[in-house]
């Protein structure tokens, strides 16, 4: 069968390294476009609140006297910390741009990864830089690629695990085994909707797995599909109980990333409506991919002559919205376009198996594709979730002034004093990355910050604490600790800084 | 008895030392009532597919007593028959260096009679005409023997040379490449070196060095655990998987096959004696191509007898092996290998059950491999898998190690440890490279290396031979204990010179031979350190341990620990993925305790290896209760490696 697909040219042979120049070249245009989004976009105020939050993580991290994992804690994935690392090597003016480089870099080589199955399926060059131009003027990929979160090296882990689903379905080796379950081992330390992806597609494995072991034995089949994603986990909870104390701290904190957005449920809209129920998240996830993906729906009469692509189609078709579906559920999706805009690597991957047998097929896509983009941009403009509304609005230049002008100043007035500095980063993390470094810095993570809060009145240079009035500031940990320190200050400290909602007092000894 | 020769060749002219025979064989057979008609026409038949001789058919096919055969052909020949046990030849005729080739030939020189040299011959075939000829250097004339007179007189009158040759031929011409010295000099300068240094840095800086063995020990593991994976990816490739398909084993014709010998060395193991000669007979090959040699040692009575009982075909030939030191299976086959016909041999274990086409697979395999492959393995695995926990354990760890590790230990150019059955020689470069290394317990590992050392490739086919998985722990761990001491042995004896075996490798099969050969043992040694103090921890929550694990060495601790046990154990329940047996997978999960016991018996093999070297630890055959056709599920006709 296998040999029978390869020989009509339907199933690429496996490749994964980029063997040519022009993928290579493609690779580099594509950072360039998006390095150049990227630059607009930050010339024109934005800011991704996760961005800085994880530079100024890596800044704390890098900045303590000792370097420990442990440091950035174990109730966030960690791959998303790690590949940012390396920039500490840059220019300090440049570094702040890191988490933004990394999501243009991700997704250049997604597309770069695209061109090379693409080429291996001998679609002509044109067709592909066709294609490759539609993904990137599509909202979701364009949103990814330069907003500096997850999502970036998230769809190109989706877009893995679709060509690992596909390969299952085609092929039926040992390979494409270990590869989805690799990888669904791996996406697990990217991102946390790695569990409910997974959940959403346990029902889709009597699709795509190879019939033969189904029904020799289903269970052996789950086995070695869940087994590294179960160990992932495994080992995830073991490293909280050897370093947060409990086995299940990543599953109870409120700051957990492994909790999504339940704990800001009252911000979002989406989980107001939708928090805590299945069918009406489905309903409304499929009608948003029909706006963003029409193209989703196309794929069903290009794939209708052929049994494999019909069971590729259909997992792409429900897999996603089952798994926002189980998100909202658990109130972790703060919208839904955190998983939908994965789909755009999932029809990635089935472009490359699924064959323009006729002439009318690839015009068909690149209409369809054109105007699911045209809906995606209309929908994009209404979306109320601040992070892409903002995102939108500078990509338009409609952005009005910096909204984070205050942490901004805060952060050059302590670059200025670098002295050792009591400060909690997830209120101050602009603050921070504004800073530039993470020297003389106390932060939760450390040690030295539990010693000095253990005091009633801490042996330290600076305090900053944010008005606990906001809700930022609410959650502050120096404001939790010294209830009283922004509104009355401290003994033997006196206020040397006060604007926009931050204070900072200086030791007078 | 003796018939007197009734001709004579002056000539050195081979065409005319035969004589046309006047009269065909068969028909003479049938008239002296030897063979029926029908026997004839269906010997007759197989001829003109085999394409060997009608005795060869006759014999390997048991429809003749070999010694009535060769009573006739000397007759039809106008030659006597000779009964070389009742009239000895004159032995000062014989080179001891041609014994091999009197053998292969099945001549030998018989006496001088009236200037002539006179050979006793079995098979006076055009080569052994030829080489009647080249060894007689004038004129020669011949009379027929049995070829078991052949055999046994020469074993008889030569057993201090042969056995000298199984037991040193190795170790005087390649002394370097021989386990008779367990440890060299520069070795155990070395060691002395290493352990004088590590304990004086562990009196001066205690912390920082067993801070530094903790690094060492998991960078090892870290790489350990990569390479697995890698070798479990290219192992998974099916474009690799697949070497030899059906059709290819059907296009070929029985009279292109070579002469196979089949090595089958035994030791008190007399009841699975029928069931190993089942399984040969079973064996889709021309029977008359196939040279047995059932190799028992001299003091196994029990088994001789059973043999002889059992009245088998013309083509089994029993090999006595003489009592000498070492007593070990590679000195055993090193001594049948000097009666070896066939241009390709294998070795089988009594206990073993190939699948029937697996030497024409090898065949195949030979002829699409590059010109120098030395020997290609075929696939191993247990019939009786599901007869305990044990043998579970043991068919995942094999699973994983013959279906992935050593194809991709050939796809890698890594030099791949011969597993002990079922490897198919080219003989003349088993002899060339000096055979096996019969002080060395896993001979066949170490002719593997040696074998990629000399430049020779060495491939792997897919052909499973089950065999049966030791479902009894002591007997278990008596086996391993002696694989790992084989691999002790083996490593040491690689690595007395590193810089040359590196340079004779190349990088990735140096390292990989140091991972996978040396990876092993060292692995299975440390574990249990790991394991006493991760429970120590564990159990006491112990602070003291915390000076030998700062934060990189704690890291990539927790990664081994979690991350790569956790690969290890997900590769096993992959392991069965091509076999089919997913009812085993899991099983898998229980496979840590399975580690326990490597360990065990690696600790054995370590005390072995320093107070009894070559000893052989016998592995106790035919344990299981398990029928292989009956129980396992997989029909000995049916590869269960799917071809794709």
């Amino acid at each position: 069968m296998n040999q029978r697909l390869r020989r009509d040219n339907i199933m690429p042979g496996p490749s994964y390294v980029f063997q040519t120049q022009r993928s290579f070249l493609t690779l580099f245009l594509v950072i360039l476009v998006l390095s150049a989004c990227c630059i607009w976009l930050l010339n024109n105020h934005y800011v991704s609140d996760i961005a800085a939050w994880r530079w100024a993580k890596i800044l704390g991290v890098t900045g303590a006297d000792e370097f420990r994992l442990e440091h950035f804690r174990f109730i966030y994935p960690h791959v998303p910390f790690y590949v940012l690392i390396p920039f500490t090597l840059m220019p300090q003016g440049m570094q702040a741009a890191a988490p933004y480089f990394v999501s243009a870099l991700a997704v250049a080589v997604l597309l770069a990864l695209w061109n090379f199955h693409l080429r291996d399926y001998a679609r002509p060059m044109w067709q592909r830089a066709l294609l490759i131009l539609l993904m990137l003027i599509q909202p979701t990929v364009l949103w990814a690629a330069t907003s500096g979160g997850y999502t970036a090296i998230s769809l190109l882990m989706f877009y893995m695990l679709y060509r690992a689903c596909l390969r299952m379905i085609y092929q039926e080796d040992v390979r494409a085994f270990i590869m989805l379950g690799l990888i669904l081992a791996l996406y697990f330390f990217v991102d946390p909707i790695t569990l409910f992806l997974f959940i959403a597609l346990v029902p889709f494995l009597a699709i795509i797995a190879p019939r033969k072991i189904l029904l020799e034995s289903p269970f052996s089949v789950y086995i070695m599909i869940a087994m590294p994603l179960l160990i992932a986990v495994f080992s995830w909870a073991y490293l909280n109980w050897i370093f947060e104390g409990s086995l299940t701290i990543f599953t109870s904190d409120p700051d957990s990333a492994f909790l999504g957005g339940w704990q800001d449920t009252p911000a979002s809209e989406w989980l107001r409506h939708y928090g805590g129920k299945f069918f009406p998240p489905f309903v409304a996830a499929f009608k948003e991919l029909a706006v963003f993906y029409p193209i989703v729906f196309l794929l069903i009469p290009l794939a209708a002559r052929y049994t494999n692509h019909i069971k590729a189609t259909i997992v792409l078709l429900f897999h996603p919205v089952i798994a926002v579906a189980f998100a909202s559920h658990k109130y972790f999706l703060f919208h839904p376009i955190e998983i939908l805009s994965l789909v755009s690597a999932g029809i990635m991957a089935e472009l490359t198996v699924i064959p323009f047998v006729r002439r009318w097929k690839f015009p068909a896509v690149l209409v369809l594709f054109l105007f699911g983009s045209l809906l995606g941009w209309q929908r994009f403009s209404h979306i109320s979730e601040p992070q892409i509304s903002y995102w939108y609005q500078a990509l338009t230049h409609s952005l009005s002034g910096d909204l984070y002008h205050s942490d901004a100043r805060l952060g050059e007035w302590l670059a200025k004093h670098n002295k050792p500095t009591l400060i909690d980063e997830r209120s101050a993390f602009r603050a921070i990355v504004a800073r530039g470094n993470g020297k003389n810095l106390y932060l939760p993570i450390s040690d030295r910050f539990k010693i000095q809060t253990r005091f009633r009145t801490p042996r330290i240079d600076l305090i900053v604490v944010p008005d606990p009035d906001t809700l930022l500031g609410g959650r502050d940990r120096i404001n939790l600790r010294y209830p009283d320190l922004y509104e009355e200050g401290m003994a033997g400290f006196r206020r040397v800084y006060n604007y926009g909602g931050w204070r900072v007092y200086q030791n007078e000894r | 008895m003796v018939d007197k020769p009734s001709g004579s060749n002056t000539t050195s002219d081979p065409a005319s030392a035969v004589p046309a025979p006047p009269v065909p064989l068969g028909e003479l057979l049938i008239k002296k009532r030897l063979i029926s008609h029908q026997s004839l026409e269906q010997a007759l038949e197989l001829q003109k597919r085999w394409g060997t001789r009608l005795g060869d058919i006759l014999i390997s096919k048991g429809w003749i007593q070999p010694f009535a055969f060769y009573r006739v052909l000397a007759e039809q020949f106008k030659k006597p028959f000779l009964n070389l046990m009742e009239i000895p030849p004159d032995t000062s005729l014989w080179q001891e260096e041609e014994l091999d080739h009197y053998a292969e030939h099945l001549v030998l020189p018989f006496k001088y009679a009236n200037d002539r040299l006179i050979f006793a011959c079995a098979d006076p075939s055009p080569e052994a005409i030829a080489y009647m000829r080249k060894q007689s250097k004038d004129a020669f004339d011949f009379v027929i023997t049995s070829k078991f007179d052949i055999i046994w007189l020469i074993q008889r009158e030569k057993n201090d040379y042969l056995v000298d040759y199984a037991v040193n031929d190795l170790a005087v011409k390649q002394p370097v490449h021989s386990a008779r010295e367990v440890f060299t000099t520069g070795q155990l300068f070395s060691i002395y070196l290493i352990l004088t240094l590590l304990l004086i840095s562990l009196t001066l800086w205690p912390t920082p060095t067993l801070i530094g063995l903790n690094l060492f020990v998991g960078l090892f593991l870290f790489i350990n655990f990569g390479l697995r994976l890698l070798f479990a990816w290219v192992g998974g490739d099916t474009r690799i998987d697949v070497k030899v398909t059906d059709e290819e084993v059907m296009a070929l014709t029985d009279r292109e096959l070579p002469t196979y010998t089949v090595l089958v060395p035994m030791y008190k193991e007399p009841e699975v004696l029928p069931i190993v000669t089942a399984a040969i007979r079973g064996l889709d090959y021309p029977l008359s191509k196939l040279d047995i040699k059932l190799i028992l040692e001299e003091d196994d009575e029990e088994t001789i007898m059973a043999a002889k009982e059992l009245g088998l075909e013309g083509m089994f030939e029993i090999i006595r092996v003489p009592d000498s030191i070492p007593k070990t299976k590679p000195k055993a086959c090193n001594y049948a290998l000097q009666f070896a016909r066939g241009e390709l041999l294998t070795i089988y274990d009594a206990e073993d059950r190939p699948e029937p086409d697996q030497l024409k697979k090898a065949v195949i395999a030979f002829r699409k491999a590059p010109d120098n492959t030395a020997v290609i393995q075929a696939r191993l695995n247990y019939f009786n898998a599901d007869e305990n926990w044990l043998t579970r354990m043991f068919t995942l760890e094999y699973s994983l190690w013959f279906d992935f590790y050593l194809p991709a230990l050939e796809a890698l150019n890594i030099p791949i440890p011969l597993g002990g059955t079922s490897n198919h020689f080219n003989r003349y470069v088993l002899k060339h490279v000096d055979a096996w290394d019969p002080f060395n317990v896993t001979e066949d590992a170490d002719l593997g290396v040696r074998y990629t050392q000399l430049n020779y490739r060495v491939g792997v086919v897919n052909s499973t031979t089950y065999e049966e998985a030791n479902s009894h722990l002591g007997n278990w761990i008596r086996q391993r204990s002696r694989w790992i001491k084989g691999y002790m042995q083996t490593w040491l004896v690689h690595m007395r010179h590193p810089i040359r075996l590196y340079r004779s490798l190349g990088s990735i099969a140096f390292w990989g031979f140091q991972f996978f050969i040396g990876g092993a043992v060292l692995s299975a040694l440390i574990a249990p350190f790991l394991y006493f103090m991760y429970f120590l921890w564990l159990f006491t929550q112990t602070h003291a341990l915390d000076p030998l694990f700062p934060n990189f060495v704690l890291y990539i601790s927790l990664f081994n620990l979690l991350l790569g046990n956790g690969l290890l154990i997900y590769l096993s329940t992959l392991s069965v993925f091509k076999r089919h047996l997913h009812h085993l997978i899991p099983w898998a999960l229980t496979i840590p305790f399975y580690w326990i016991l490597i360990s065990i018996a690696a600790y054995r093999a370590l005390w072995q290896l320093i107070h009894d070297p070559f000893y052989w630890e016998k592995t106790v055959h035919g344990l299981t209760e398990f029928e292989h056709e009956k129980d396992s599920g997989h029909p000995l006709n049916e590869p269960k490696v799917e071809a794709r």
